[in-house]
């Protein structure tokens, strides 16, 4: 079930990356993402959301192995590295605004916020499914590895942050690299 | 006789335990997907209404010429209201209604994979579309037409908040829709009865698993523009507003890239029940099943390939239109190799023309008549002289109505007697089906020719030109017929359930799981299942026990 | 007079490149004709002719979508074929590897095939990878890479569905699967390249060394425009109907074989494509 929800969602986001894309090539974003954006801060961001996924493989294999104890650290490392990148987006975004660059600025203004407003909402959505299952994790729920839960929901993280890799490459490092 | 278990879903489900006696109480808490499959048809029902009654109200505009019955902005809501209302409210939920009663009972599975998702999906499109209607109430209903192009969707040109109505209702209607497809797939994927390989699936199983992953794969995009929409209208953005450097066409290449795969969405669940229905009341195992399955496949992949021919007045070079025009024709040839399928199926059996038959065979004229004109729309010139007019209003008509909604109509009269445990009239069917093939020929066929004569679409009155007045009236008269028709259908259900005969199990002597059991069903469905040797599973069965008797 | 369709030409990197095939093939083989050799021959020479001919002439100085069609040849036509070719039994286990590794990962193939597709694509790759000058016997090894991994990517795309060991192919519905979403793969390009502004490759917008700009403009009416048009439109549906093709003979294949007698294994087997 989770793979078919991931494949709607997956098609959602490339409907947003295509339309982000067919304004680039028509308005031309190049000039603006470099202005804009800070690449470095962004980039640290995301390397402590990828690394989110590592963590989250590692409570996977504790929980399958059944080492419980194991299993709540890795899972609070995974919600506070997701929560951190939130921050680092929340940020962002507080910059942006402080700057005059908001949703209704121009173009690509709209695409920018619409496109990591919509993956930053998916995060948050993964950060909620995580935390519940941590809660039931430290309830006691989770200690024999009969449940799927955790597998599930490790997918959707990892889609999740599969997007951001696209997402960043599309509107932080292709400009970048061909400016 | 040897049987199968059946595989039962491991945790107990919340509130079977209820029993039948509560009343409404139990209807609105449920999670059996018989009667989550009710309220999807009662649900469509309902809509139903509401969307006819827009209809009418719209052909009694359109009776005589320089009429000032409606103005002109109620006329623009009626015209959306209706084609978004009988789209996403009325077909999808009779289809998912039919779905989610029957798929579960003809794969020998007790429910469906996640029940409780199953009522969520239900209600939260029901919510979505009461707040669509709510929009009439919050100072107007959206006025765009059911597609909604850009810039018309923009608040410069739809000041009243319909619009946003609109992105929202049709969001969670969406959210219900998908989520019911996944539920589908993973019942379909993991709870069919054991022996039962996809190979062995019923032809409607097959089309809904099909139409499963179409729904998942083709609502996404609309999600995406409706959000833009949304937040172009509320957020003052900038994808769609051409004065500031958004581009109304991508809302045409989102919309359509769901829009074209949604009509194969709403015909491929008909294909499927057509296919039972066939093969029943022609005593016949359907002719050529791996055919009839590919293509359902065939018409799935294609189906994302082709939108650009909903564009091909928007001026996107002549090069890309050719190509379309070649993919668009193509497609004609899957729905063609079904049609033979049906013909062939129907070739030498001993036909019963019972109601539900006739509108099997009904569908196969009137869904040819829409398919042609169809074809005739893939080629470019056609398509622009013709676009925009009456004659596109006639051919989606003969699409949707004479091509889906027959083929509801045959499940209906088809399945009636397991839904309800009732006979269905047959007599008073038989006049529900030439009343309403009457009155819908009446209504559309002469569309086509006002459109030919250049009368266009989505304006509120004309001129008396000479033909215009006479072909409009009897249009409408048509529609009054029809209107007329479903009255009586709805009587008949209600006569047929208080006082039609008892069914029994298997009234029809049909094919496929769902007859072994009760009519209705009892909440659990099966508790043993006969084994599973063909798509066929029933008439195996008996034919097996007709042998075994003879040969002793 | 010389016409353009007159313009054969030499092309080192082709002829390297078959060598290196017909010699790898030996290689595998010791130097034995196995079954199926026909196939892997008439692909190897499916490319050379290719790469010689006045299709890769024009798609080389003057037209993207002659360059497409050539690249969807190599890719779903001479990839392929060679695959066909590849011996099953073999000295030495490679092949068994490949396969094996297929069989466990065939998301692998279909990011080697959309994935280069998708990475020869990007505006400044794109041009970088044409030749710099015009000599005919000049080595060009982006120009050489390109064709070297376009034809690998063929031959790995299609590796679990037309693998050489059809116990270790990938479940026709898996299949059918991972043709669909090629095909989406592949639209999304065709989609930007119909839609996105002519100006997007530079290389064809390069002087006209030959003479025939003007005769492909006037004669066969074509411009820039409508050319990146097509080259995009090339992609996106009839390169979408070889997989589509594909999809529905997998599917064939799968309805209409036989069933396994033992229930339970089936059932086990459906679980792993869900």
């Amino acid at each position: 079930m989770m793979r078919l929800v991931i494949a709607t969602e997956a098609i959602l986001f490339i409907s947003l990356m295509i339309t982000y894309v067919y304004f680039d090539l028509s308005v031309g974003f190049t000039k603006q993402s470099i202005n804009y954006l800070d690449i470095k801060s962004t980039g640290i961001f995301s390397v402590l959301l990828f690394s989110s996924s590592f963590t989250l493989v590692q409570a996977e294999k504790n929980y399958s192995e059944g080492k419980i104890k194991k299993l709540k650290i890795w899972l609070f490392a995974t919600i506070v590295l997701g929560s951190v990148f939130l921050f680092g987006q929340a940020k962002e975004y507080f910059k942006l605004l402080n700057n005059h660059f908001n949703i209704s600025l121009d173009v690509f203004s709209t695409n920018f916020f619409t496109l990591t407003g919509f993956h930053a909402f998916h995060v948050i959505i993964g950060l909620i499914l995580l935390i519940i299952v941590f809660i039931l994790t430290l309830a006691g729920d989770f200690d024999r590895p009969n449940s799927t839960a955790l597998s599930s929901i490790g997918m959707y993280w990892h889609f999740v942050d599969i997007v951001w890799i696209l997402v960043f490459t599309l509107v932080y490092v292709l400009p970048y690299l061909l400016k | 006789m040897e049987t199968v278990n059946v595989p039962e879903p491991e945790e107990s489900l919340p509130s079977t335990s209820i029993s039948n006696d509560q009343g409404l109480l139990q209807w609105i808490s449920t999670v059996d997907h018989k009667q989550i499959g009710i309220l999807y048809l009662l649900m469509s029902v309902l809509f139903l209404l509401l969307g006819g009654v827009a209809a009418l109200l719209i052909r009694v505009q359109l009776s005589v010429p320089n009429n000032n019955f409606l103005s002109p902005e109620m006329y623009n809501q009626l015209f959306t209201m209706h084609g978004t209302t009988m789209v996403f409210l009325v077909m999808t939920p009779a289809i998912l209604g039919f779905s989610v009663y029957f798929v579960p009972l003809m794969i020998g599975a007790n429910d469906l994979a996640f029940p409780r998702m199953n009522a969520f999906s239900l209600w939260i499109g029901l919510f979505g579309g009461m707040l669509l209607y709510f929009s009439f109430l919050a100072g107007g209903a959206p006025d765009a037409g059911w597609f909604n192009y850009a810039p018309l969707n923009q608040r410069a040109y739809s000041q009243s908040s319909g619009i946003d109505y609109y992105c929202i209702g049709l969001l969670l209607v969406g959210i219900g829709t998908v989520g019911t497809s996944i539920n589908l797939i993973v019942t379909i994927i993991y709870y069919r009865a054991k022996g039962m390989s996809l190979r062995k699936l019923p032809v409607f199983v097959w089309m809904i698993l099909i139409n499963s992953f179409l729904i998942v794969a083709a609502f996404p995009p609309l999600n995406a523009a409706l959000s833009m929409l949304l937040l172009d209208r509320q957020l003052q953005t900038h994808f769609f507003n051409n004065t500031s450097g958004g581009s109304p066409i991508v809302w045409q290449h989102l919309f359509w890239s769901f829009g074209h795969p949604e009509v194969y969405i709403l015909i491929l669940p008909s294909f499927g029940i057509l296919s039972e229905v066939f093969q029943v009341y022609s005593r016949k195992p359907i002719f050529g099943y791996s055919f009839i399955v590919g293509s359902g496949i065939a018409i799935a992949l294609l189906a994302f390939g082709v939108w650009v021919h909903h564009m091909f007045a928007v001026g996107l070079g002549l090069t890309v239109y050719s190509y379309f025009a070649a993919s668009s024709m193509l497609i004609g040839v899957p729905t063609g190799v079904k049609v033979f399928n049906w013909l062939g199926t129907m070739w030498g059996g001993s036909l019963r023309f019972t109601t539900s038959m006739l509108f099997a065979m009904a569908f196969l004229v009137e869904f040819t008549i829409g398919g042609l004109s169809g074809v005739a729309f893939a080629i470019v010139p056609i398509d622009w002289q013709l676009t925009d007019s009456y004659f596109v209003v006639a051919h989606l008509h003969y699409v949707f109505v004479g091509g889906s909604l027959f083929g509801l109509m045959a499940g209906l009269f088809y399945w009636y007697p397991k839904m309800s445990g009732k006979m269905i009239s047959e007599k008073l069917g038989k006049w529900f089906f030439w009343l309403f093939v009457i009155g819908f020929n009446m209504t559309f066929f002469i569309q086509h020719i006002l459109g030919i004569k250049g009368m266009p679409r989505r304006v509120y009155t004309y001129p008396d030109l000479p033909g215009y007045t006479w072909m409009n009236m009897l249009s409408t008269i048509g529609g009054f017929l029809m209107s007329l028709s479903f009255l009586l259908l709805f009587y008949i259900l209600h006569k047929s359930y208080k006082i039609g005969k008892p069914a029994g199990n298997d009234p029809w002597d049909a094919y496929t799981l769902e007859w072994t059991v009760s009519s209705p069903p009892k909440i659990r469905n099966f508790t043993e299942l006969p084994p599973i040797y063909s798509y066929r599973a029933f008439r195996d069965l008996k034919e097996n026990a007709k042998n075994n008797k003879h040969g002793k | 007079m010389e016409t353009i369709f007159s313009q054969w030409k030499f092309n080192l990197g082709a002829s390297l490149l078959f060598i290196l095939l017909i010699t790898f093939y030996f290689y595998l083989t010791k130097g034995k004709l196995k079954m199926g050799a026909a196939f892997y021959f008439f692909g190897c020479f499916l490319m050379l002719v290719l790469s010689l001919s006045p299709l890769h002439f024009i798609g080389m100085h003057y037209l993207l979508s002659a360059y497409m069609v050539m690249h969807i040849l190599l890719l779903l036509i001479c990839g392929p074929f060679i695959l066909m070719g590849i011996p099953k039994e073999t000295p030495n286990t490679s092949i068994k590897k490949t396969s094996v590794f297929f069989f466990n990962y065939p998301w692998m193939g279909w990011l080697a095939g959309i994935g280069l597709m998708w990475f020869w694509h990007i505006p400044k790759i794109f041009d970088a990878a044409f030749p710099k000058s015009q000599s005919l016997f000049g080595f060009y090894p982006l120009a050489f890479l390109h064709m070297l991994t376009l034809l690998l990517a063929g031959i790995f795309f299609a590796w679990p569905i037309l693998g050489p060991h059809k116990e270790l192919r990938a479940h026709p519905l898996v299949g059918l699967v991972y043709l669909a979403s090629a095909c989406v793969g592949c639209s999304i390009l065709g989609l930007f390249l119909t839609f996105a502004p002519p100006t997007l490759y530079h290389h064809y917008f390069m002087a006209d060394t030959f003479g025939f700009a003007s005769t492909i403009k006037h004669n066969w009416g074509i411009d820039r425009a409508m050319d990146q048009q097509m080259a995009g439109l090339m992609m996106w549906v009839p390169c979408c109907f070889i997989y589509l093709s594909g999809c529905m003979m997998l599917f064939f294949k799968y309805i209409n074989a036989k069933e396994k007698p033992i229930v339970i294994e089936n059932n086990k087997l459906e679980r792993r494509y869900s």
